[in-house]
C-alpha cells in the first residue's frame, strides 16, 4: 500500500514537472505577431500615420517583454517608441502596439521592423508593411461653355477622382479666382474610395479675364491636403449668343427730325430678350419713337423698327442696339447709319446755308442799298 | 410823273415833300399796313399749321383754331404796330423839338411799310416753300432737349433764317423812307430824323439778329 501511494506521488510530481517544465524560449516562441494596420492605410510623402502591430502570447504562461520597438527604414521614420519597457503578455492574450510614422520623400513600399525583445528569451522581429504614394486626387472639368462673356453665368462641372489605392476623406471642392463669383461658394464631396469619383457643378459669373482655380481639400488620415487645377477665363464671343442685325435700314428726314427704319433679326442661336433700339450721341432721340422695344427675338426672328431723332453736323450717327439674355446679362452693340444723304431732305432743309439763300439776301441788299443811296442823292438834288 | 408808292421808294424825299403841306390822310396807310398784315397772317397760318403736327394728338384739334385765330388777328397787330411806331417816332422826335402832329406822323409811318410789304410778299413765298417741303414728327414738350431741338428745326432752318434777313434788309428800306417821313412830318433835321427812326429800328433789327443765334 505505501509502494502504491508513494508511487501515485512521484507520478503526480513527474506530471507537473512535465506541465511547468517548458523554458522561456519556448514560451517566447509561441509569442506571434498576428497582425498590423496603418491609418490612413496609404502615406503620401510628409504623411504622419500609426501603425499598429498585434501581438499574442499562445504559450500557457505569461511571456516577459523587456520592450516593443519599430525602427526606422529607409523612408519610414518612426516619430515615437512609446514601449522602450513592457511587462508580460499573459498566456492567450493579445497585446497591440501603436506607433507614430512619418513618410519621408519618395514612393514605394517599405518594411519597418518591429522587434519585441523578451527578458528571458531573445528577440521576435516582424517586419510591417507600409505603402507610400504620392498620387493625388485628379480634377477633370467635364462641361464648360465654349466661351466667356463677362457678367455673364456659366455652368461647370468638376469630376474629383481618387486614383490612389486608399481613401481619402472630408474632400470639399472650392472655386477661387478673383473676380468670379461662384454659386454654389464650395462643394463637400465627403469619402472617395480607391477608384472612387464625384461630380459637382458650379455657376461662375467672371468679371473679368483671368484663372478660376479649382480647389480640393482633402484629408488622408489626419493629414491635411489640398490639390488643386486651373481653368483660364478669356472673355470672347459666345458661339451661340443672340446676335442682332439690322438690315433695310432707311433714314429720311421731315423737318430737321430724321426717322431711322428697317429690320433686326436675331442671327444668333439664343434667344435675346427686351430688345430695344435707338440712336446715341451725336444724335438726339426725339418723339414718337426716341427708344423702340421690340421686346423679344426668338433666333431666325425678324422684327421691324422705327426710331426719331435730330443730329447736328453729323453726317453718320451709331445706331444703339440692347438686349438681354436670359439670365438677364445685357449687350449692346452700335451700328453707324449714315444720315448724309438722306433722299427725302426737304429743299433747303440740309445742315449748311444754301448758295440761294445767300444769293437772295445779296441781291436784297444790293438792291435795298442802290435805292437808298438813290433816294438820298436824290434828296439832295431836291430842291429846299 | 411818276407813280407816288414808286415816288415813297425812290424818292421819299420829294414825296413827302409835297405831302407835308396836305391834309393828313390815313386811308392809302392804312391800306398799305393792312396789306403787309394781311400777307403776314397768311404765313402765321401756314407755319402753324405746319407745327401742328408736331404737337400731341389732343392738342391738334386746337391748333387749326389758333391758325384761323392768327391768321385774322395778324392784320389787326399790324396796325396796332402801326400806331405803336408811329407813337414811338412821335415821342422820339418830341425830344427833338419836332413840330408836326401825331396824325401826320400816322399817315407818313404807314407809307414806310410799303418796303415792308414786298419783303412781306417775298417771305410769303418762301415760307410758303418751307411748310410745304417739311412734316414734323410729334414732339415730346416734357423733353426740353427735344423742345429745343425742334426749336432749332424751325428757326434755325436755312429757310426761316433766310426770311428774317430779307425782312431785316427791307425794314432799312422802310428805316429809310421813314427819316425823310418824319423830316417832313415834325420838322426835324435829317440828322435828328434819322436818329428818331434809327434808334428803335436799331435796337428791333439787333433783336432780331440775337434772336438768330448769329451773335
Amino acid at each position: 500500500m505505501k509502494r502504491c501511494l508513494l508511487f501515485c506521488a512521484v507520478f503526480v510530481l513527474l506530471l507537473a514537472g512535465v506541465v511547468s517544465g517548458a523554458t522561456p524560449q519556448e514560451n517566447a516562441a509561441r509569442v506571434t505577431v498576428t497582425g498590423f494596420s496603418v491609418d490612413p492605410a496609404v502615406l503620401m510623402p510628409g504623411d504622419a500615420a500609426t501603425v499598429t502591430v498585434t501581438v499574442k502570447n499562445t504559450a500557457d504562461e505569461s511571456v516577459a517583454l523587456r520592450s516593443a520597438r519599430m525602427f526606422t527604414e529607409r523612408n519610414i521614420v518612426i516619430l515615437d517608441n512609446p514601449y522602450q519597457t513592457f511587462g508580460s503578455i499573459g498566456p492567450g492574450n493579445e497585446v497591440s502596439f501603436t506607433f507614430t510614422v512619418r513618410a519621408s520623400t519618395g514612393d514605394g513600399i517599405f518594411y519597418p521592423p518591429f522587434v519585441i525583445d523578451f527578458r528571458d528569451a531573445g528577440s521576435l522581429r516582424s517586419p510591417v508593411t507600409v505603402k507610400v504614394e504620392s498620387t493625388e486626387p485628379r480634377i477633370s472639368v467635364m462641361e464648360r461653355p465654349d466661351s466667356f462673356a463677362e457678367g455673364k453665368k456659366a455652368t461647370i462641372k468638376v469630376k474629383v477622382s481618387n486614383p490612389r489605392s486608399g481613401e481619402i476623406n472630408g474632400v470639399t471642392i472650392v472655386p477661387l479666382g478673383d473676380g468670379i463669383v461662384s454659386t454654389p461658394t464650395s462643394v463637400f464631396a465627403g469619402a472617395l474610395v480607391p477608384d472612387g469619383m464625384a461630380e459637382v457643378s458650379f455657376e461662375i459669373t467672371p468679371s473679368r479675364e483671368t484663372d478660376l482655380v479649382l480647389n480640393v481639400d482633402y484629408r488622408n488620415g489626419n493629414n491635411q491636403r489640398s490639390t488643386s487645377a486651373r481653368l483660364p477665363i478669356t472673355f470672347s464671343e459666345d458661339k451661340k449668343q443672340a446676335e442682332i442685325v439690322v438690315s433695310g435700314i432707311e433714314v429720311t428726314r421731315e423737318g430737321g427730325v430724321y426717322r431711322a427704319s428697317g429690320d433686326v433679326t436675331n442671327a444668333g442661336l439664343e434667344v435675346a430678350k427686351a430688345v430695344v433700339i435707338t440712336v446715341g450721341a451725336p444724335a438726339v432721340p426725339v418723339e414718337p419713337n426716341r427708344v423702340y422695344p421690340v421686346a423679344s427675338l426668338d433666333p431666325d426672328d425678324l422684327s421691324s423698327f422705327d426710331v426719331t431723332f435730330t443730329a447736328e453736323d453729323a453726317d453718320s450717327v451709331p445706331l444703339v442696339i440692347e438686349y438681354k439674355d436670359e439670365d438677364g446679362n445685357a449687350y449692346r452693340s452700335t451700328i453707324p447709319i449714315s444720315i448724309g444723304s438722306t433722299g427725302t431732305v426737304a429743299p433747303g432743309e440740309s445742315g449748311s446755308f444754301p448758295a440761294w439763300a445767300i444769293a437772295l439776301i445779296l441781291l436784297a441788299v444790293v438792291a435795298v442799298g442802290g435805292v437808298i443811296v438813290y433816294s438820298w442823292k436824290k434828296a439832295k438834288q431836291n430842291p429846299e | 410823273m411818276s407813280h407816288p408808292i414808286v415816288e415813297v421808294l425812290l424818292n421819299p424825299d420829294a414825296f413827302f415833300r409835297k405831302m407835308a403841306d396836305r391834309a393828313p390822310d390815313l386811308m392809302l396807310p392804312a391800306a398799305l399796313v393792312l396789306v403787309t398784315g394781311i400777307i403776314g397772317g397768311i404765313a402765321a397760318y401756314l407755319i402753324t399749321n405746319m407745327l401742328t403736327p408736331a404737337f400731341p394728338a389732343e392738342a391738334q384739334g386746337i391748333m387749326g383754331i389758333i391758325a384761323v385765330a392768327g391768321a385774322v388777328a395778324t392784320p389787326i397787330f399790324s396796325l396796332i404796330g402801326w400806331v405803336v411806331v408811329a407813337i414811338i417816332f412821335y415821342a422820339i422826335s418830341s425830344v427833338f423839338k419836332g413840330s408836326g402832329s401825331l396824325k401826320k406822323t400816322l399817315e407818313f409811318t404807314g407809307y414806310g411799310y410799303v418796303p415792308t410789304a414786298l419783303s412781306s410778299a417775298i417771305s410769303l413765298v418762301l415760307t410758303a416753300q418751307f411748310t410745304s417741303s417739311v412734316t414734323l414728327p410729334q414732339i415730346d414738350f416734357t423733353d426740353p432737349a427735344a423742345v429745343t431741338a425742334f426749336q432749332a428745326t424751325v428757326t434755325h432752318s436755312p429757310m426761316m433764317t433766310a426770311v428774317v434777313g430779307i425782312t431785316i434788309v427791307f425794314l432799312l428800306w422802310s428805316a429809310n423812307i421813314w427819316i425823310f417821313g418824319m423830316k417832313h412830318a415834325r420838322n426835324l433835321t435829317l440828322k435828328n430824323a434819322a436818329i428818331t427812326v434809327g434808334v428803335p429800328v436799331g435796337i428791333y433789327i439787333i433783336y432780331q439778329i440775337v434772336s438768330l443765334g448769329v451773335i
